[in-house]
């Protein structure tokens, strides 16, 4: 049955890929086609894109192995600084405890758990480009004896309206610096793959801060 | 690989690149740099009247205009009008709109604008589709090493096949060019192909069922999979069938040149 879903789903967006690329190919030979409508063609190649993406993960398999999480977290942010140099945001490391949750714990696929690491860090990045000072911060805290690991960006707190965490949260949330809303859902996915959680609490102080195990 | 340039010595090769802070603007350096290696110049302007000025003065040297959102929207939008008006927009220049956040409201305006494409400056991908799109659109081919080859190209899309004929056409690189929407077309006319590029779903049929003959034909041939879609099990089976490349086919259809292109420089 499993492989049966699969195949639907990978036949669809194939076709669907297909048919929207002919749409585009036919309106194109009307010059006077309105720009809006291309604009509608384009949303619905980006959504179909984000499913793609979101079910390459869900069926990725995991080849897990030990993870330095510190230096996943420093090359991820190094990479997201060197695609934005029109700005400066402070990065810190507070990690307390870290060689002993090390020891026992940080198993992980390396290139999803970076990819999930990538996804919270631009979403930080992102939140933070009116605020003046703008940090992030990657530490670790025990919360009721369960021990998490911490993004913190000093930005705006999260509207209650939405689930950030809903695939397309972003397309509704009417949010002018929201994309489609397809990151947060995906790391979460990574990180549940993982046997992990991620969640996420606005500062009373400000700021929002994106909890996460695995 | 063979060291390549796309572009002919009398081609267009500006681009105007239209910001708030023009040539300070530090991905500026970063595209500049990039686009050089292609032998394309990036020319910075942070202000309308020079955008017009430059438009007036150098008309037949540009390629094409990369605007930035930070630039202004109602810039933006003064000086396409600009563009229009002066009927500066011909077949070889395009627009490409870059923008800051990923507000819809942006991505909207860019498109009712006219623009080709909407990329955004903090994705590192973007670069690529800039360079991609000029280069498939300008780039000369003819004198490409890839212009001697007989050329098969297997798609059921008819739209995409005439579409694609007629982008060939249009820049007469097609004639070594064959083309098949169904299998008996295929049957009936195949030929020995240098280079065969088959859709993964071609018709009722998987195209790399179609690998084996095309190698008995011509030991040498290379055989490119495209499909809409690729998994992990769809590029294994392509390299267990020994397909010599796959890719996903690119969204804008022009950008399929180039695709192949690269592939082959990198296989030859």
């Amino acid at each position: 049955m499993e492989s049966n879903e699969k195949s639907i789903i990978e036949s669809f967006i194939h076709d669907f890929k297909g048919e929207l690329r002919d749409l585009k190919l036919n309106l194109e030979k009307d010059n006077n086609v309105e720009g809006s409508i291309l604009f509608q063609i384009e949303m619905m190649n980006e959504m179909l894109l984000a499913v793609e993406e979101y079910y390459f993960f869900y069926h990725m398999e995991l080849k897990k192995k030990s993870v330095n999480l510190p230096l996943l977290v420093k090359s991820c942010f190094q990479k997201v600084k060197e695609r934005n140099q029109n700005r400066t945001v402070e990065f810190n490391i507070i990690l307390n405890n870290f060689k002993k949750s090390n020891e026992s714990d940080l198993i992980g696929d390396d290139d999803s758990i970076k990819k999930a690491l990538s996804l919270l860090i631009e979403n930080a990045w992102k939140f933070t480009k009116d605020v003046p000072n703008a940090t992030i911060t990657f530490g670790e805290e025990d919360i009721k004896g369960e021990h998490f690991f911490y993004l913190y960006n000093n930005g705006p707190n999260l509207p209650h309206e939405v689930n950030i965490f809903d695939l397309f949260y972003g397309k509704r949330s009417g949010h002018e610096r929201a994309g489609l809303g397809i990151g947060l859902p995906l790391a979460k996915l990574i990180f549940e793959k993982h046997g992990g959680r991620l969640w996420a609490k606005n500062n009373d102080e400000g700021g929002v801060t994106f909890y996460f195990k695995f | 690989m063979k060291n390549h340039s796309f572009f002919s010595k009398n081609q267009r090769r500006k681009i105007l690149y239209c910001s708030l802070e023009g040539g300070k603007d530090q991905i500026f350096d970063f595209y500049k740099q990039e686009f050089e290696k292609e032998s394309i110049h990036l020319i910075p302007i942070s202000n309308l009247s020079d955008a017009k000025k430059y438009t007036s003065d150098d008309a037949s040297e540009i390629l094409g205009f990369i605007l930035h959102f930070n630039w202004g929207e109602k810039q933006c939008g003064q000086f396409i009008e600009h563009l229009k008006e002066n009927k500066l927009l011909f077949e070889s220049s395009f627009i490409f709109m870059l923008f800051d956040s990923k507000s819809s409201s942006e991505r909207k305006s860019a498109f009712v604008w006219g623009a080709k494409e909407v990329l955004d400056p903090n994705d590192s991908k973007s670069i690529g589709v800039l360079k991609d799109h000029f280069i498939s659109y300008h780039g000369d081919f003819k004198s490409s090493s890839f212009s001697n080859l007989n050329i098969g190209f297997l798609d059921d899309s008819e739209n995409l096949v005439e579409s694609f004929q007629n982008f060939l056409s249009q820049r007469e690189i097609d004639k070594n060019w064959s083309f098949f929407t169904t299998l008996e077309d295929w049957k009936k006319n195949k030929k020995s192909f240098d280079l065969v590029m088959i859709d993964y779903r071609f018709g009722k049929n998987l195209g790399t069922q179609l690998i084996e003959e095309i190698k008995e034909s011509n030991r040498k041939a290379l055989v490119f999979i495209i499909s809409n879609y690729i998994s992990p099990e769809i590029e294994k089976l392509c390299k267990e069938s020994k397909a010599d490349f796959i890719f996903s086919k690119p969204r804008d259809f022009n950008l399929i040149l180039s695709r192949i292109f690269e592939a082959y420089v990198k296989l030859v």
